[in-house]
């Protein structure tokens, strides 16, 4: 995947994570590492985390099969493409 | 999993009086549950709500949705045990019509989502046919709390 369609993918996924629990803050601020949960996140609490395996399905045609991969993938913006690339093959 | 049907209703949900908010099973299968409840003239929140034009309160439609909503999710265990669903999120829960004493209330829940221990849940409340509230909850399940 290019660098231009990339970058893309991370705003892509910004977006479908403030549409998704319907966050108070723009796309644009959310850093790609920044941790989505916990105290020094953007602010998503463990409910949350229900509405994104929902959203990215929707939106990217993949699963978080359990928890165990959620805890890997659902970290940050950078976490959730990576997991995004990979099983799309990307 | 029809066995469900005929066993006693404290054997199949954790509550206990006074609230349980199911009388029956009607319908199990994976995922999916129709209850039913019968709305008593003497329940006692109807001395208050209201004096003189009793209704059900929405609160105590969407509980007797989310207890419906537990047991769909419990189906998805085949054992049907170990926990309790405790009512988490109340998505855009719609009240169509009024729920008065001395009628029937029936319960249809579905499991949409499961992303364990949360799991999502579509819901609707009927009397006579016609939808009285709808909507979404989201109810997680708490291990090894069963009664």
């Amino acid at each position: 995947m290019g660098e231009t369609n990339q970058a893309e993918l991370y705003d892509q996924v910004k977006r479908m994570i403030v549409k998704a629990v319907k966050l108070k803050i723009p796309a644009e601020k959310i850093e790609n590492t920044k941790p989505l949960f916990g105290p020094e996140g953007i602010g998503l609490d463990s409910l949350d985390a229900l509405e994104l395996v929902i959203a990215l399905e929707k939106e990217f045609g993949v699963r978080i099969p359990d928890r165990e991969v959620g805890r890997q993938v659902l970290v940050s913006v950078e976490t959730l493409v990576k997991f995004i690339l990979e099983k799309k093959g990307g | 999993m029809d066995d469900i049907l005929k066993r006693d209703i404290k054997e199949i949900l954790p509550h206990r009086e006074p609230f349980i908010f199911i009388d029956k099973v009607l319908e199990v299968k994976d995922g999916f549950v129709v209850a039913s409840k019968v709305i008593k003239v003497d329940e006692d929140y109807f001395r208050g709500h209201f004096p003189g034009q009793p209704f059900m309160p929405g609160v105590l439609i969407v509980e007797c949705m989310a207890q419906t909503g537990g047991i769909a999710c419990s189906t998805l265990n085949s054992n049907m045990k170990g926990g309790i669903f405790f009512l988490s999120r109340i998505c855009d829960v719609k009240f169509l019509q009024s729920v008065m004493p001395d009628s029937t209330i029936t319960m249809r829940a579905q499991v949409i989502e499961k992303y364990p221990p949360f799991y999502k849940v579509d819901v609707t409340g009927e009397v006579d046919g016609k939808i009285v509230a709808r909507g979404e909850i989201v109810l997680t399940k708490q291990e090894g709390r069963r009664v």
